[in-house]
């Protein structure tokens, strides 16, 4: 699979869920800007991960600081942050990656069938420190008016 | 007329916003019910009155393909109208959830524009248009 077809998938999949379910504007910045990422953010970033097997297998990283995803989750439960639960806040964020990745292959392929796991939460302190190769991952940065995110794809080789 | 529905989802956040955005769409809705799994699902249709399922596929316990096929079996729930609610896009998956016995599917993300217009040609009623409501107008409850 081209890397350049993977990475078109996963930006429109992730404009289309975060722009129609959560009603938030974003900008894609080109690669190159994603390593300075987190260096302005305060505060926790909460990660997912999500295993997926088909025609090639692998694994998605979602990483969002707590904060904005305590807004998130605000937004799409109609709730006031003060009301929403560390529970609610986790369960938004690994829909969000679950939406992100079966809408990214769809994108990309829909003639395929990829089979899913059940996401799950993971340290951002073991995303950092894992070095992957980048020949087999894949990074999209996303900036929104808040607080930057990002999605990772790394493919199993 | 309303209908009664059972949302069946792992994630709790997922049904509740099901709920909030069928709401929105103006789909005549009676009651609703809540279910995690296949397995919490099919006790409650044991039980209750229920007009219309909305399943995700991808759930520990039992998933929605299971649970299809487990209510395909039972007497008096195979012709309830069972509508898959996924992020599985691909034809073949989608032509499986309908050779199993699902009514229609709904991809995930979605709006309340095609979820009413699903629901109602499902169930049977006109479509009209009318009754969406603004997005956030309703609080969701647990």
């Amino acid at each position: 699979m081209e890397k350049e077809s993977l990475m078109t998938a996963m930006k429109n999949s992730i404009s289309e869920v975060l722009e129609m379910m959560f009603f938030l504007p974003i900008d894609l910045p080109d690669i190159a800007l994603s390593e300075g990422l987190w260096g302005s953010v305060t505060g926790d970033i909460l990660s997912a991960r999500l295993g997926f097997s088909g025609p090639f297998s692998g694994y998605f990283i979602f990483c969002v600081p707590e904060k904005l995803a305590a807004s998130l989750t605000a937004g799409f439960l109609g709730r006031g942050e003060d009301s929403i639960t560390e529970n609610h806040v986790t369960e938004t964020v690994t829909e969000i990656l679950n939406m992100i990745a079966g809408n990214t292959f769809s994108i990309l392929d829909n003639q395929s069938v990829f089979d899913l796991d059940i996401p799950e939460m993971v340290s951002f302190d073991d995303i950092r420190n894992r070095q992957n190769s980048s020949d087999n991952t894949i990074v999209i940065p996303v900036n929104t008016l808040e607080n930057p995110l990002e999605l990772q794809m790394i493919i199993n080789t | 007329m309303a209908f009664n529905v059972l949302i069946v989802d792992d994630s709790f956040s997922m049904r509740a916003v099901i709920k909030r955005t069928i709401k929105a769409s103006g789909f005549n809705i009676g009651k609703f019910f809540e279910a995690q799994n296949g397995i919490e699902a099919l006790n409650i249709l044991n039980e209750e009155w229920l007009d219309l399922v909305l399943t995700d596929y991808n759930m520990p316990e039992m998933d929605g393909l299971a649970l299809i096929t487990e209510m395909k079996k039972t007497e008096n729930m195979q012709d309830i109208p069972v509508v898959m609610i996924t992020t599985e896009g691909s034809k073949q998956r989608v032509a499986e959830f309908i050779a199993k016995g699902a009514a229609d599917y709904i991809k995930k993300p979605f709006t309340p524009e095609e979820i009413r217009q699903k629901l109602n040609r499902i169930m049977g009623e006109t479509d009209d248009g009318e009754g969406i409501l603004d997005d956030g107008d309703e609080e969701l409850d647990f």
